[in-house]
């Protein structure tokens, strides 16, 4: 499984198979594809946080070649029900139509931004960005504060 | 040379900067509506009569109009009566200039501290927080001809012209079906519209100098450059475009009302000075074309065009010398009370906008 360390802190990140597969199935492998993205939901056990589910995209979401803006009262309405199945949101996902993903300045400011006005019981949020190269090359796993975007690396 | 890619920060600033967020578009529609109601309630007190519909136009219906600091919109809304309801003091045909009036005078209820004025085309309403409503009057004309009936519409202007504003608005929607490439975000054309408009606006000086929304709308339409994947690509090569397009000729005839031109005469002041301001852009941009362009440059080229630092801002913020509590999370991990299971209801806000 696909495992993350998260610093210095002992708590690590593992995507679930189901969760890379649909990872996988979004990737922007033509020049018509456009950008997808969603949530990403974690349960917990110990001090290891398996992503075990990543929504969207949704009909509702404004998505071209190269932005994605989701649907919010959708994405309100994903972490109600994740909550009430005991799955905690830990951040959002979305595709970049390059090999090996970067974060882009928006990607950064707009995840730190709803880092800091958001209401949660995180010391970061998750931000994963897919692109088109095999995982784990092509997948971008980051933990974003209000001021910074530290990229993780996975266990060698 | 290839030009120094920003797609991802014109898109950004267009989503962000340019075009009308919903509160915005709530409000303008409120307006409207508020507006409409003044004057079926002042026709009806007159016993005047009642409006047989009421149709929104120009960039409010195109949906081209762009965000304004200092909320100076103008709302357009046409409004219709049956030609045959439409009756003189003397029980005659009503005149062009006596519906304008009839429609003025409903609209004013004596509360305006500018009171609702005659245009020639329109009756303009100015509201005390900056905005006016343009209410052009249009007549439904019925007519027989071989036992089959046919409409059309008349403006009331100096006298009742054959007109009807609604074709203009399916004029835009069906070149922005036809040209764009793409079909989300209000499509490719009518986001650049939106973006040369702001141009066109940026600064508060060129405002009253330079052409009209319409005028400019209709120079995008007819010289508008696609370009899928590069929306920053669009903007430069359809300003670049019109500004040659306007170097040939300063007259713009309106798309819809055959031998009507949107401009004044061969020279028009107005269309010569967004030619000027084009060609500006263009030199401000040049830099993005140098084999050595960094995004930073780049960045700076766009806040020259738009007079703004929204691309500038972009760019990463320098380190902070200290970085004490910023590292939290990969000391700490991601879920704070991971030990207990514990964990708060989260109730997102910001952000949500990705590139």
């Amino acid at each position: 499984m696909l495992s993350y360390p998260i610093g210095s802190s002992g708590q690590s990140i593992c995507f679930a198979p189901e969760v890379l597969a649909h990872f996988h199935r979004h990737r922007q492998t033509r020049w018509y594809h456009r950008e997808a993205g969603g949530q990403l939901f974690a349960t917990t056990a110990g001090l290891v946080l398996t992503i075990v589910e990543a929504t969207g995209p949704r009909r509702s979401d404004r998505r071209t070649r190269v932005s994605y803006v989701p649907n919010r009262a959708a994405e309100a309405s994903e972490i109600a029900d994740q909550q009430t199945r005991g799955r905690v949101f830990v951040g959002d996902w979305h595709t970049h139509p390059e090999s090996v993903p970067n974060p882009s300045p928006l990607d950064q400011r707009s995840i730190q931004e709803c880092f800091r006005k958001s209401t949660h019981g995180l010391n970061g949020f998750l931000l994963v960005i897919v692109g088109l190269a095999e995982f784990p090359d092509g997948l971008l796993v980051s933990v974003s504060d209000s001021e910074r975007t530290h990229v993780l690396h996975p266990y060698s | 040379m290839a030009m120094f890619d920003c797609a991802s920060d014109v898109l950004g600033y267009h989503d962000e900067k340019v075009t009308l967020a919903k509160p915005e578009q709530d409000e303008m529609r409120d307006r409207r509506g508020a507006n409409r109601d003044r004057l079926k309630k002042g026709l009806e007190k007159a016993e005047k009569p009642a409006p047989k519909e009421f149709n929104s136009q120009g960039s409010y219906s195109m949906k081209t109009m762009t965000q304004d600091a200092a909320k100076d919109y103008d709302i357009d809304d046409g409004v219709y009566f049956e030609k045959d309801k439409l009756k003189g003091p003397r029980g005659g045909e009503m005149t062009a200039l006596e519906a304008r009036q009839m429609v003025r005078d409903a609209l004013d209820d004596g509360s305006f501290k500018t009171p609702p004025k005659l245009h020639t085309n329109c009756v303009r309403v100015q509201y005390g927080a900056g905005y006016q409503v343009d209410v052009p009057v249009y007549r439904r004309v019925s007519t027989e001809e071989a036992g089959k009936e046919s409409i059309h519409y008349e403006l009331a202007s100096s006298e009742w012209k054959r007109s009807d504003a609604r074709d203009v608005t399916a004029w835009f929607d069906d070149e922005n079906q036809k040209q764009s490439p793409d079909e989300v975000n209000g499509r490719q054309l009518r986001r650049i519209t939106r973006l040369i408009k702001k141009f066109a606006k940026s600064r508060s000086s060129w405002k009253p100098q330079t052409l009209s929304g319409f005028g400019i709308t209709i120079l995008v339409v007819e010289q508008y450059r696609k370009s899928a994947d590069r929306e920053d690509s669009s903007v430069y090569d359809t300003m670049k475009a019109i500004r040659d397009r306007l170097n040939g000729s300063l007259v713009i005839n309106n798309p819809v009302t055959p031998n009507e031109a949107v401009t004044n005469g061969t020279d028009d002041s107005k269309a010569k000075f967004f030619r000027d301001r084009l060609s500006d852009a263009i030199r401000w941009l040049e830099p993005l074309f140098e084999s050595d362009c960094t995004q930073v440059k780049a960045r700076k080229c766009w806040d020259d065009v738009y007079d703004t630092s929204y691309f500038s801002d972009l760019n990463p913020k320098k380190e902070k010398a200290s970085s004490a509590g910023a590292e939290q999370v990969l000391t700490a991990g991601l879920v704070r009370d991971i030990a207990t299971g514990a964990h708060v209801a989260v109730n997102k806000a910001g952000g949500g906008r990705y590139a």
